[in-house]
């Protein structure tokens, strides 16, 4: 036999096969692509030996794995696809008198010249598009770069590597599937005998109480560790509610729409509602995939942009100003000290420190009694189920910083709560109990984190009654052992004005500047080394977050091209009878249009109404990373669902053709 | 007036690139009149199906008119194509055409939805025809639970269900055991005899020889035809037999 015979072959058949091969070869073009250009840009990184360029590697390295298993799925998913259309005409080779060898030997081929083709455009569009992407990366965080060329081998050989084990368990899965199955049922496989599918209650019911369970834990969450403490549970909950409602729930409701004759037996719905029936049944887990997968882009993307775009909001509320000082107050009261040397810095920089604000700090974790005044102090090892955390300042720095100054006199005490506590009129801590004379705003120093456990801020008349408390705390949890207790700190921030100021030399020398004169320092830092720090970590979950949606839709669009392709073959023979039976083009049309239309925005919709409930839950979890501007996250869930619905749209039109063309086709 | 009459009716198919022409009729004209069985038999290739095609309307005929209770169904628009063919014309295939994603009973109704007629219609009009056909038990049933045989019987009732003027019937036989094909003749003999109308093509001998008149088709013109009168069965079956021997060894002593 010719030794060209195979490869030939493989090559017209997959010529012949062109509606199912063409996407998938570009598909794994882009997959090659995307892991090229994340490894190339992560090698690029580490080279360019930059401030930070291990932590970006760090992040880089992680998520390439994450995305390179996410391409190879993709890759598995959609080969089954192609496998399963072809299975016909392997039969038909085998009858002709193909053995399965021969038919191996061809597969061999096919992914041969799959791989190839792939691997070399994949890259090839990687590399060039790698040096844009590192552009952007390099701009993402705010760092000057310039275009250079480069094509790391070491990337070229991860990629080569990582997509040969792909294709060879794609090989060995595809023809282990053909060497199971006897000639004649690879030729009927098509046909195999549709039966109705069953209403399975008991998976509808599991959907329902599985959704049902994670909408109720995203919208009852209420601080944001219990958000983060919770979320991998609903996400959970909400993906097998997703997929046992699209399986089973799609057919108990269909089934329900049957019985109402009314609204059944009327042209568009008859033949729509019938149709979706079978159709769910063989769709439900790729809409339910195309469901997840919306979710993930619209949760990934529209976090991901605003935490980059809030990022200076995240700095001005890690850095009310620009300077920020923390000293641990022992006898004497580091106040005047940090001040002085606080001016003398900027000065010596060509500064003025300027519009400064500072307070003593003390902060513990209490247990509320019963009673709801009494509050426990716990040490910082105890377990406790809903700590409150106790908030101390005093009367002076609070008065200094809000509009309405509150005078305490001794055992009087102001309180203002971040959080859910209900607090009576009188409270107890250790044994002192205080009047509580008004509930008070929040003043300014107060951090929104705060909000992130459950604090209660306790306005002192001084700062004796403070040191009492914390030396009574140590006293009862740390007496054996001087280490590990609580101190009282006096925080202060300032900003410095000056014309000439240079950011990093102030920054490199403010340490060393105030262990001079100030005991006991232990934060000295400044907004614009936070910034640089801030623009690495989180440009490149930007970075990483657009990757991981560029998969995602890839996936996407593969999964709905091939359902509307595999549904196209199904549906051109019931239009056909449908045509016969006196059914004219545009009733067709229109029937075509109402299923695919329900079929495929169905996934979308849920994706939404998903983002919907997981919106406050969301919004916590951002709390995390430090970002309060809810009204930002909105704008950016809101764009972003409004572009990927476009796309989607765009997916959808360009798909739904290839489907009319195939149902309308002769013969 | 002929309820169906057809006149000079002539198809020719071009190939795509418009290289060769084949002629599937000549010169095909005959009329079929009100509560006529009239079956058309021909070899492969004789143009049978096209004939049906165009009757059917889902083909136009190169040359020629069929004129429907007097109206040229070529003079129908396009939009109201579908409509004519689900109100006039009922259909029977070989494959019997039903609709896996439909019970019987909703196969028999899809050209009643189609027509947008209520459910309480729909309803009364599938029962007595179902009962007539022997398949009421079995409506509820989905195609692929049923034999060859009550297909086509659920198939049949979808084309009488609209009471239409004309069934065309495209080798009905054609997919049905010996059993199945006495049932289903026996059927097409009993509707008739109710008055429908029938128009079958087939290649089989025995279902053409259950009508009152048979047509023959070779090479695109209708060749011969016989009427079966007071003929029994067996009879027709013979002179049909024999008419075919005729047919197949050369038509030039056909006298």
């Amino acid at each position: 036999m010719n030794s060209l015979f195979y490869p030939k072959m493989a090559f017209t058949s997959m010529r012949k096969n062109k509606a199912m091969y063409l996407p998938y070869l570009i598909a794994v073009c882009l997959c090659v692509g995307v892991f090229y250009i994340m490894d190339s840009v992560n090698v690029m990184v580490a080279e360019s030996g930059m401030k930070g360029a291990a932590r970006m590697s760090d992040i880089l390295v992680s998520m390439r794995s994450i995305c390179g298993f996410i391409t190879l799925v993709i890759l598995f998913y959609v080969n089954s696809f192609v496998m399963k259309r072809r299975k016909k005409e392997f039969g038909l080779y085998s009858i002709l008198g193909m053995e399965k060898r021969h038919i191996s030997v061809m597969m061999v081929w096919e992914v041969l010249l799959t791989g190839i083709v792939s691997l070399a455009c994949g890259m090839l569009g990687g590399a060039l598009l790698s040096q844009l992407m590192f552009l952007l990366y390099m701009k993402i965080i705010h760092l000057p770069a310039a275009l250079t060329f480069q094509i790391p081998l070491q990337s070229v050989f991860s990629t080569v590597v990582w997509f040969a084990i792909g294709f060879g368990i794609i090989l060995l899965y595809d023809m282990i599937s053909v060497a199971k199955t006897k000639p004649i049922s690879l030729l009927s496989s098509e046909k195999a005998g549709e039966r109705e599918p069953k209403s399975h209650w008991i998976l509808a019911v599991t959907g329902v109480l599985a959704l049902g369970a994670g909408y109720v834990l995203a919208l009852t969450v209420k601080t944001p560790w219990d958000a983060f403490a919770n979320f991998f549970t609903a996400v959970l909950c909400v993906i097998i509610g997703t997929y046992c409602l699209f399986i089973s729930g799609s057919i108990v409701f269909l089934k329900a729409l049957r019985k109402n004759k009314r609204f059944y037996y009327r042209p568009s719905n008859f033949i729509s509602v019938s149709g979706m029936i079978y159709r769910m049944k063989q769709n439900a887990v790729g809409l339910s995939n195309i469901c997840i997968l919306s979710t993930a882009v619209l949760v990934t993307m529209s976090s991901c942009v605003s935490l980059f775009i809030g990022e200076e909001d995240i700095l001005r509320e890690r850095f009310p100003r620009d300077v920020h000082i923390t000293a641990i107050v022992e006898d004497q009261n580091p106040e005047p000290l940090i001040e002085e040397a606080a001016q003398k810095h900027a000065q010596q920089h060509g500064g003025q420190a300027e519009n400064a604000m500072g307070y003593y700090d003390l902060s513990f974790a209490t247990f509320q009694q019963e009673d709801g005044k009494t509050f426990s102090m716990l040490s910082a090892s105890t377990d406790s189920t809903a700590p409150v955390i106790l908030q101390c300042t005093t009367m002076d720095d609070y008065n200094r910083t809000v509009k309405e100054p509150v005078t305490l006199g001794e055992n009087e005490v102001a309180v203002y709560i971040m959080g859910e506590t209900k607090i009576g009129s009188e409270i107890s801590i250790s044994g002192h109990t205080y009047r509580v004379k008004k509930l008070v705003e929040t003043p300014p120093y107060a951090s929104q984190a705060d909000y992130l456990r459950n604090s209660v801020g306790v306005v002192f008349s001084n700062l004796e009654q403070m040191k009492t408390l914390l030396d009574e705390y140590n006293e009862e949890f740390y007496s054996d052992d001087s280490s590990g207790g609580r101190e009282l700190s006096y925080s202060y921030f300032y900003n410095v004005s000056g014309d000439s100021l240079d950011t990093d030399a102030f920054s490199e020398s403010l340490r060393d500047s105030f262990n001079e004169t100030v005991p006991r320092l232990s934060v000295a830092d400044t907004i614009w080394l936070a910034r640089t720090d801030f623009y690495q970590t989180y440009g490149s979950i930007l970075f990483v977050g657009i990757f991981f949606v560029g998969v995602f839709i890839i996936a996407t669009v593969l999964i709905i091209y091939y359902k509307q392709i595999t549904e196209g073959y199904d549906d051109h023979d019931r239009f056909k009878i449908m045509q016969n039976v006196g059914m004219s083009d545009k009733e067709v049309r229109q029937a075509i249009q109402k299923q695919v239309l329900m079929v495929f925005f169905l996934p979308l919709l849920v994706a939404f109404l998903h983002i919907a409930i997981a919106f406050p839950v969301l919004c916590k979890l951002l709390m995390m990373f430090g970002l309060f501007n809810n009204t930002l996250f909105l704008v950016c869930v809101l764009a972003t669902a409004l572009i990927f619905g476009i796309l989607y749209f765009i997916v959808y039109q360009l798909t739904a053709r290839t489907y009319y063309k195939i149902v309308k086709a002769k013969s | 007036m002929a309820l169906l009459e057809v006149n000079h009716l002539k198809k020719i198919y071009t190939t795509r690139f418009g290289g060769n022409q084949v002629q599937a009729l000549t010169d095909v004209g005959f009329t079929v009149e009100q509560g006529e069985y009239v079956a058309i038999m021909g070899e492969s290739g004789s143009g049978k199906t096209t004939l049906l095609n165009i009757l059917a309307s889902l083909d136009q005929p190169t040359d020629g008119e069929v004129l429907l209770n007097g109206t040229d169904i070529a003079s129908i628009p396009d939009r109201q194509m579908s409509a004519f063919r689900r109100e006039n014309l009922g259909f029977v295939f070989q494959d019997f055409n039903l609709l896996d994603t439909f019970s019987l009973n909703d196969n028999i109704a899809l050209p009643l939805v189609l027509s947008r007629k209520s459910p309480k219609e729909i309803h009364q009009r599938i029962e007595p025809i179902a009962r007539m056909l022997g398949i009421h038990d079995l409506l509820q049933k989905f195609p692929y639970e049923v034999s060859g045989g009550q297909k086509q019987r659920a198939a049949v009732a979808r084309a009488l269900v609209t009471n239409p003027q004309i069934v065309l019937a495209d080798e009905p036989t054609g997919a049905l055991d010996s059993k199945s094909t006495d049932g289903l003749l026996h059927i097409f003999e009993e509707i008739n005899r109710r008055g429908q109308t029938i128009l079958m093509v087939t290649h089989s001998t025995k279902a053409a020889s259950h009508a009152n008149r048979v047509l023959f088709i070779k090479d695109g013109v209708v060749f011969h035809q016989l009427y079966k009168g007071d003929l029994s069965n067996e009879a027709m079956f013979q002179k049909i037999s024999d008419a075919l021997t005729v047919l197949a060894t050369g038509g030039k002593n056909r006298e």
